[in-house]
């Protein structure tokens, strides 16, 4: 799976993007924190070998997350907004988007797989593929391949049944890993992942200027 | 090798992140027009041979460009760009020039086939291209920047005792090229040769497209009211007057 440092990156990107009046650091912050949230599966992992890119990676939890702030935001004063500030609403809504998002998404869209609808399925997926014109052949997709007699009818990058992601926690994907076994956690898979963080670092500073400006705008628009 | 549609997919990434209260459909508009420009530069692959991923994939564009944008916006009296197309549309060309840099010279240059990001003042293409690992047993290694040691008397211009530096060189225009859908090998083709146009590789760029549109379309359409920010009228404070929230509106050009 892409580095959880990838994942913050992605998120605070989108946090950037969705927040609107309720940017701040600490907001930043929590958004950035939520995208990099479901990689702390890999702990329960020593546990429950199959947990890593399901337990905290499947959508069902921001989905459920979501449908309490949706009702804790109709009633008449939000606990939410009572123990947080005004903007909390947002920085929540905004947190969940980011851990689907910037979360899980990057995970399915990778071979490390993950299980977006854990514990209602087992099935991880590694959606990959490409897609191409070319003038000899037409358009080329690999993504998605019916075969109605192979393994899966509708071929979107299922994984085995028995699917685990090794991780540093659980390198050999057993109940009980020995001690003495490599442990390896990748910081960057590939250069664009670099690129990713360091727009991520770009988009901080970035933000932080354009909030500034707008306010002064229009604070000196209003008097 | 991303193709411009990914490219568009991350710069409008960068643009919702970036834009703040300027983000509106004219603006994504500029801002994904620079990045298809940079790419345009497979036409110029044609006449000046083995320019695509240089002529207008040089960072000396956006160098020049962002020069003449800050001398112009900070020193001199009455702003000649601002005049024109006021504060949000300085914010729309610092965007661009960001989205340019690194979408569109930049996921060419952090991929496998890399660009020529000093073209024409330094004839030389680089694919910043590698990885980081953590290892219990090795510790940190990385292979974006490789040294390798040369025996002694080797030739090697390495002015550091015959050290030669690799942070992915591919060579000049002359003896590297990147091919594209209109322009696939060196010369003139065949007529019947296969000329492919890629729309989207791997998993992670169809993400990044993916990203780029969803997050697009929440910002057009606004997240639901209900996550708006509340009054607090029960912590008792005087109410501010930012809480009209002005940012929340959606931009328009005043």
């Amino acid at each position: 799976m892409p580095p959880t440092l990838v994942h913050a990156a992605f998120g605070v990107v989108l946090g950037a993007a969705l927040l609107k009046s309720a940017y701040g650091r600490r907001a930043l912050a929590v958004v950035g924190f939520a995208a990099a949230l479901p990689d702390l599966d890999a702990l329960l992992s020593v546990l429950v070998p199959g947990l890593h890119g399901a337990a905290f990676h499947t959508v069902l939890w921001p989905l459920a997350l979501g449908g309490l702030l949706y009702l804790d935001a109709r009633r008449d004063s939000p606990w939410l907004v009572a123990r947080f500030g005004p903007h909390a609403l947002r920085v929540a809504a905004v947190a969940l988007l980011s851990w689907a998002l910037a979360g899980t998404g990057p995970d399915l869209f990778n071979l490390a797989a993950a299980n977006p609808i854990w514990p209602l399925d087992s099935v991880f997926y590694s959606v990959t593929g490409k897609l191409e014109y070319t003038t000899t052949q037409g358009v080329v997709q690999t993504f998605y391949n019916y075969s109605p007699d192979g393994m899966y009818t509708h071929f979107v990058g299922q994984r085995a049944r028995s699917f685990c992601n090794p991780n540093a926690w659980n390198p050999t994907c057993v109940a009980s890993p020995s001690g003495n076994v490599e442990r390896i956690s990748p910081l960057f898979q590939g250069g664009w992942q670099l690129l990713v963080v360091l727009a991520g670092v770009a988009v901080v500073a970035g933000r932080e200027r354009v909030a500034r400006a707008d306010d002064t705008r229009s604070r000196g628009g209003e008097r | 090798m991303p193709s411009t549609v990914v490219h568009v997919g991350f710069a409008l990434l960068l643009a919702a992140a970036l834009l703040g209260a300027a983000y509106d459909r004219r603006a994504l508009l500029a801002v994904a027009g620079v990045v298809v420009f940079a790419d345009l530069d497979v036409f110029t692959s044609l006449v000046v041979e083995g320019s695509h991923r240089a002529m207008f994939h040089t960072l000396l564009v956006p160098l020049f460009v962002g020069t003449y944008l800050y001398a112009d916006t900070r020193w001199r009296e009455e702003s000649l760009v601002r005049a024109r197309v006021g504060d949000h549309g300085v914010q729309v060309a610092w965007v661009a020039i960001a989205a340019f840099c690194l979408s569109a010279v930049g996921l060419d240059m952090f991929t496998a086939a890399g660009v020529n990001p000093f073209y024409p003042l330094f004839d030389q293409f680089y694919a910043f291209n590698g990885q980081v690992t953590w290892s219990s047993e090795t510790g940190l290694s990385q292979t974006f920047v490789e040294l390798t040691q040369e025996p002694a008397g080797a030739s090697g211009g390495g002015g550091s005792g015959g050290t030669t530096v690799d942070v992915g060189q591919k060579g000049s225009s002359r003896e590297y090229r990147v091919g594209s859908g209109v322009d696939p090998t060196r010369g003139k083709e065949p007529a019947n040769v296969e000329r492919v146009f890629p729309v989207v590789y791997n998993g992670w760029q169809t993400f990044l497209t993916l990203a780029g549109v969803v997050v697009t379309a929440v910002k057009l359409r606004g997240l639901p009211a209900w996550t708006e920010a509340h009054t607090t009228r029960t912590e008792g404070e005087v109410p501010s007057t930012e809480t009209p929230e002005t940012g929340d509106v959606e931009a328009t050009d005043d």
